[in-house]
């Protein structure tokens, strides 16, 4: 049983968090009593009526009503059956897929293995000169929400390896890869998409474009570039495009792909 | 479905997340239907302009989706679920937007903690609430109209009514405590009580 200080206290920050309005210090602490007194039984009555749902219905009883607007809910629903498809039958319904992309997935392992590598050996930049990329990768790493997505190594003589880590509350993030071949940008360069299910938008987002140099076999990262805001993405496509990229890809050379 | 006088259990027969859980495009659409009213007042209050509401209305639709498997019915009603999960996902947008920084989102794990108390979110009575609402004091009552109803923030709250800051929180969270243990007095009103 805990003490009625402790208690009170907690109580005293759920009402808080139930509000929104905790101090970094406040939610560490109710993060703390929580865990550590929560599961004791003693922190929560079981004839506590949640903080939570009573603001939620003060917020529902407060509110005044207003429907959804129309074109909104159209926009909802294309969401939705995005969404749907997505999580049905994957991302790949999205885009336009070579042939090779059926194979199955390897290499998942590796994948994580070398992300770790990367993160405690040296990251090198996609060219020379750019800046370090290490304080990108530190700082998208400090999202409690960091999304990680690995790459599928579709062929293993000649796909890459990696991950991609995004930050939606920063709305950057980084890709780390090794095994990519090297580009010559007078010709061609790499593209990322970024398929964001909650646009209403049928094409993915432009995530950038970079190039591989000669030494970029080994480990690189590669900072991401999201031309428009990205929420949730459920996938990262790399392809290999003209120089400069493209508005809307033709997605005829898909080399790479992360989802979940 | 108006957004405000909901009722503790939904007009469907059955709940709908289930079945959106169970990736249902005629849930899916139900489900709009019937909370996108609800969604959309909450989302209008935090964002400052309509085309921000519409952004932020469809990141919460995307987490709906994406949470409608940890809608448990046993401890919360549906309304209930979406409605705290709307204002968290509101709140936490306005961190991102710099409007209350100071504010740390909850990760899933800490929302289901939040609503996994055994006895249920579900059997709220919101009579109950606003009958709560009613007996706390009318200085506080102002203070829960101009953050629920205006979505102020606290520090919006005390510069519109040159309330300390300190002040305006402390009102706000111990107005929440004390609404809450109106409404158990109010629940079992053949119990006795201790203390008014």
């Amino acid at each position: 049983m805990n003490s009625p200080s402790t208690q009170e206290r907690f109580e005293w920050l759920d009402a808080g968090r139930a509000l929104g309005d905790l101090t970094p210090d406040e939610e560490a602490e109710w993060k703390a009593l929580a865990e550590t007194h929560g599961q004791e039984g003693g922190i929560k009555e079981a004839s506590d009526i949640p903080l939570d749902a009573i603001v939620a219905t003060l917020e529902q009883n407060l509110s005044p009503a207003d429907p959804l607007p129309e074109g909104l809910k159209d926009q909802i629903r294309v969401g939705a059956r995005d969404f749907h498809q997505v999580e049905q039958e994957g991302p790949e319904k999205t885009i336009v897929r070579p042939s090779f992309w059926s194979r199955p997935a390897i290499g998942w392992a590796a994948a994580a293995v070398l992300a770790i590598l990367f993160l405690l050996q040296g990251i090198v930049g996609p060219r020379s000169g750019e800046n370090d990329p290490l304080p990108l990768v530190e700082q998208v790493g400090k999202d409690p929400d960091l999304l990680r997505r690995e790459f599928l190594q579709t062929d293993p003589a000649s796909s890459p390896a990696g991950e991609v880590l995004w930050s939606d509350s920063q709305q950057q993030g980084v890709m780390l890869l090794a095994g990519l071949p090297e580009n010559d940008p007078s010709v061609s360069q790499y593209q990322l998409w970024i398929v964001d299910p909650t646009r209403d938008d049928v094409h993915p987002v432009d995530g950038g474009v970079f190039d591989i140099p000669a030494t970029g076999s080994g480990p690189i990262a590669i900072p991401i570039s999201a031309k428009l805001r990205i929420t949730n993405p459920a996938a990262f496509v790399i392809t290999m495009e003209q120089p400069g990229g493209v508005v809307v890809s033709k997605q005829e050379q898909v080399v790479a792909i992360a989802k979940s | 479905m108006p957004s405000g006088g909901l009722s503790s259990t939904t007009q469907h027969q059955g709940p709908i997340l289930p079945r959106v859980a169970r990736g249902e495009p005629e849930a899916m659409e139900q489900c709009i239907s019937s909370y996108g009213g609800l969604v959309w007042s909450i989302a209008r209050k935090y964002s400052r302009t309509h085309s921000d509401a519409e952004d932020l209305v469809q990141e919460i639709f995307t987490a709906l989706w994406k949470s409608a498997s940890r809608f448990d019915e046993a401890t919360a009603s549906e309304t209930t679920f979406i409605g705290m999960l709307a204002r968290r996902r509101s709140i936490d947008w306005l961190r991102k937007q710099g409007r209350r920084p100071d504010f740390e989102p909850l990760s899933p794990n800490e929302f289901e903690m939040s609503t996994s108390s055994p006895q249920a979110a579900a059997m709220i009575d919101h009579g109950i609430v606003m009958s709560a609402l009613e007996r706390l004091p009318e200085e506080t009552q102002q203070l829960f109209r101009f953050h629920f109803e205006s979505g102020l923030s606290h520090s919006e709250i005390a510069d519109q009514t040159g309330i300390p800051l300190g002040t305006v929180k402390t009102r706000l969270r111990t107005g929440l405590l004390e609404l809450r243990t109106f409404m158990k007095r109010l629940d079992s009103p053949s119990k006795p009580t201790s203390s008014q």
